[in-house]
């Protein structure tokens, strides 16, 4: 067992069968309830460049066996993002959550908020393709106006209101490309820490936050400061936390 | 035996009653004035006060330094007064002295023998002062101001500072009332009224050699709330004056008698800046906010409780200091335990000239496993400004024991259904290196096709519409084409009849320079033609031969058909003006 561990370390991960391999190796230490020793695989086959939402998910598994429910819900939360992991990464959400011992209040979403959140989550590719595709339609029907239908206002209409759809698909990419860029996600790791005014652990402190609570991290406001990042809570309180106490993903 | 007890009871009874006796009887001695300029008389008076006594003999005037007795024959009052069914009976004795050299001296005990036992009053402090400086400031003091006066200049952050309003008034105004302005911000301080429940009184001072009297109107408990200069606004307060009719007199009261030469008088204290210091960290405690004297305790309701009974752990900060700033501990409370929101609740005592009182705050929580837990110990602290340091409190361990409820039902974590189970075996890897291709070149230039291709044909759409539209456009436009299709066609023509070759070629010099000049195909003579290339520009060397040629191919109906072989090379010419022609039209 040591010397597989040993050799983990020692291996590069040249290709998805390396991949596979330590994650297989991983799995058996979990199946033996050896959850240290798998997290450590885990976390190791998180900093490579493959990624599976069965990695996320047997992580934040292991996470919740040691109790570590912070972590758990981090990985539970990028395990959803995942297709085939998305229905069992929601159920073990919901049972680090009722096991959380301080719950975060959250601010009701208006439906600006929801059609924003669905913006950014069909993701900048759907929206490029679904402008280029609609952009494209629109010269086609633009030749058809010019040379084949000339004074059909129907045809003309049609042409109008593809060019304005595919700008607007282009501008949802836009947007969501921006949001991308500019914020990400944050769990608490840490049993408890506090939310500042500033960078500084000498100014006010604006909330106490607990193991668990979720944050939107503002990589752009938080830039010039390596130990501290500016995060907005579930209940819309903004201010800067330590990064130590924090795990980020997209 | 039983007598020999009942006597000592009367005796001890009767003792009993000499000590109550004894007790009922008050002496003390006060001057009117305690600061006093050189040469002016104030007056001691001994008060002796009481329940019962038969014989009280005059005061022993004791020897005095710096002062002077005018007379050792007292002027006596005697006042009685019955008060819930007990009579009391008060005797002074007033004697006036008059001061005679600068300094601080003291009227030394003032002996009295009531009832053959003596006693003694308490030693008197008085100050005299030169007259010179006060003759020289006469005419630059007001008769009246208004002064904040505080306690510390430099104080800590959270540390108490007593912010007094003094007023000073000269001797020859009375105060008939005073009304503090609301509104007042003392900002970058908490603060708090202290109140003692007495009214103001007047006492003696000397300020910059002139005699007033001061009162202090108002008392604030300020808490810096920040570092750096504070300043503390200004204080105003309306009062009401009168000037006094009568001399100087020593004995009236603060407030005056009605009075016809009154009115009122707005008056504000001075801002004042004052330095709050920051308080030093402390290490290896958590520090509660508190500056002060204060005693920390961590209290549980109970050490046994059953899954989902409610435990409260509550925290009592009490003590003398800005109790009203106190931060509440946070405690690691064991992960199995609900939580909910903490309860504040404190008591703050304002009487005196500090600030003290108690907060408690309590954390309500719900166990939700069985099992050992312990609240761990913890080092609180708070910062005592006297000894400019942190005090620190150890709060100990609380040790629970969490016992299932037989007769609850079952709500605890351990039955939230978890039934996840981890993903073995093969599993899809997908790279994590974004496949971003909208950041490559090849697509814009797809994206830009479209919008390119639209202008393109926007543009070609405009040519079709001139074509068809503007017809001098028209013909120039297909004058080119149309004379090399009309040569071609003299070509061909020219195998067969060569006249009708030569009139097709004219057709294709005339009829390519009218259509680019704009100008009929027909009824224009050979030389407006000519004319017209000349302007344009066409040079002498081509337009010679291409008169020969238009003037050969016009007579040539009339004259023998030459060769064919004729005819190419005059083609070939014509093609060859044709070209130079082009490049002028």
């Amino acid at each position: 067992m040591i010397l597989g561990f040993l050799l983990f370390f020692f291996t590069q991960f040249g290709s998805v069968s390396d991949v596979q391999l330590q994650f297989d190796t991983a799995n058996q230490f979990l199946k033996e309830q050896d959850f240290e020793q798998a997290l450590n695989i885990y976390r190791t086959l998180k900093q490579s460049d493959f990624e599976s939402g069965a990695l996320y998910l047997n992580s934040g598994l292991a996470y919740t066996q040691l109790d570590s429910l912070g972590m758990a819900k981090a990985d539970f939360l990028k395990a959803q993002q995942f297709d085939d992991t998305r229905e069992q990464a929601l159920e073990g959400l919901s049972y680090v959550t009722k096991k959380l011992p301080q719950k975060a209040a959250a601010l009701p979403k208006m439906p600006w908020d929801n059609l924003l959140e669905w913006t950014v989550d069909s993701g900048v590719v759907f929206w490029l393709i679904s402008g280029s595709v609609l952009l494209y339609m629109s010269f086609m029907i633009l030749i058809i106006y010019w040379f084949k239908a000339r004074g059909n206002k129907w045809v003309l209409n049609a042409v109008i209101a593809s060019v304005i759809l595919s700008g607007a698909f282009f501008a949802a990419a836009f947007y969501t490309n921006y949001v991308n860029v500019r914020y990400g996600k944050a769990v608490l790791k840490v049993k408890q820490s506090s939310l500042f005014e500033s960078a500084s652990t000498a100014s006010s402190v604006v909330s106490l936050t607990f193991e668990g609570y979720e944050f939107t991290v503002d990589f752009t406001t938080s830039q010039g400061n390596p130990e501290w990042v500016y995060v907005r809570m579930s209940n819309g309180v903004f201010g800067w936390i330590q990064k130590q106490d924090l795990i980020q993903f997209n | 035996m039983a007598k020999i007890g009942k006597l000592l009871f009367l005796f001890l009874l009767m003792l009993g009653f000499e000590q109550v006796k004894a007790q009922d009887v008050d002496v003390s001695a006060t001057l009117n004035e305690t600061i006093v300029f050189q040469g002016d008389r104030v007056v001691l008076t001994v008060t002796v006060g009481g329940k019962r006594f038969k014989n009280v003999s005059n005061p022993e005037l004791p020897e005095l330094n710096g002062l002077r007795y005018l007379t050792t024959t007292p002027s006596t009052s005697t006042n009685f007064s019955f008060v819930n069914g007990v009579a009391k009976s008060t005797y002074s004795y007033s004697y006036y002295l008059l001061t005679e050299k600068e300094g601080d001296y003291f009227v030394p005990e003032v002996k009295v023998e009531i009832d053959g036992k003596v006693y003694k009053t308490s030693p008197l402090k008085i100050t005299v002062k030169g007259r010179t400086q006060a003759q020289d400031n006469t005419q630059n003091t007001p008769d009246i101001y208004l002064k904040l006066e505080v306690s510390n200049d430099k104080p800590f952050v959270g540390e108490q500072v007593v912010a007094k309003v003094v007023l000073y008034f000269k001797n020859n105004l009375e105060i008939l009332s005073y009304q503090p302005v609301a509104g007042w911000k003392a900002e970058g301080f908490w603060k708090e009224e202290l109140r003692d429940g007495k009214q103001p009184q007047a006492e003696s001072a000397i300020i910059n050699g002139m005699r007033y009297r001061k009162a202090e109107l108002m008392k604030y408990a300020l808490f810096p709330s920040k570092t750096g200069k504070l300043t503390i606004s200004p204080f105003t307060v309306v009062t009401t004056v009168r000037v006094a009719s009568r001399n100087r007199d020593p004995f009236s009261s603060f407030f005056g008698g009605f009075g016809t030469n009154q009115r009122n008088i707005d008056l504000e204290t001075e801002p004042l800046e004052i330095e709050a210091q920051a308080v030093p960290r402390v290490k290896d405690a958590t520090y509660l906010g508190a500056v002060g004297s204060f005693t920390v305790k961590r209290a549980i309701t109970q050490n046994n409780a059953l899954v989902g009974e409610s435990i409260e752990v509550t925290t009592t900060v009490s003590g003398t200091g800005n109790i009203a700033l106190v931060s509440k501990p946070t405690y690691e409370y064991p992960n199995t335990f609900e939580i909910y929101d903490p309860q504040e609740t404190s008591s703050i005592d304002r009487k005196g000239d500090v600030v003290s009182g108690s907060k408690n705050f309590t954390d309500i929580l719900i166990p939700r496993t069985p099992g050992n837990y312990e609240i761990p110990e913890m080092n609180v602290s708070y910062f005592n400004p006297q000894k400019k340091r942190h005090e620190v409190v150890k709060l100990p361990a609380i040790a629970m024991v969490i016992k299932r409820d037989p007769k609850a039902t079952q709500l605890t974590s351990q039955v939230i259904p978890f039934n996840v189970q981890p993903a073995l075996g093969l599993v899809v890897w997908t790279s994590k290196i974004p496949d971003e291709f909208y950041n490559e070149w090849w697509f814009f230039v797809i994206l830009g096709f479209p919008l390119i291709g639209a202008v393109g044909l926007y543009f070609y759409r405009g040519y079709l519409d001139r074509m068809e539209d503007d017809v001098q456009f028209a013909r120039s436009n297909k004058a080119s084409k149309k004379a090399d299709k009309r040569l071609i066609e003299a070509k061909k023509v020219a195998q067969t009849d060569v006249k009708a070759a030569y009139s097709a070629l004219y057709k294709a010099l005339v009829g390519y320079v009218a259509d680019r000049a704009h100008v009929p195909e027909t009824g224009e003579s050979d030389e407006m033609y000519i004319k017209i290339l000349h302007e344009k520009g066409l040079e002498e060397e081509s337009l010679k031969p291409l008169k020969q040629l238009m003037d050969k191919c016009s007579t040539i109906r009339f004259a023998p058909a030459g060769t064919a072989a004729d005819f190419e090379k005059d083609a070939d010419l014509a093609s060859d003006l044709l070209k130079k022609i082009r490049r002028v039209l």
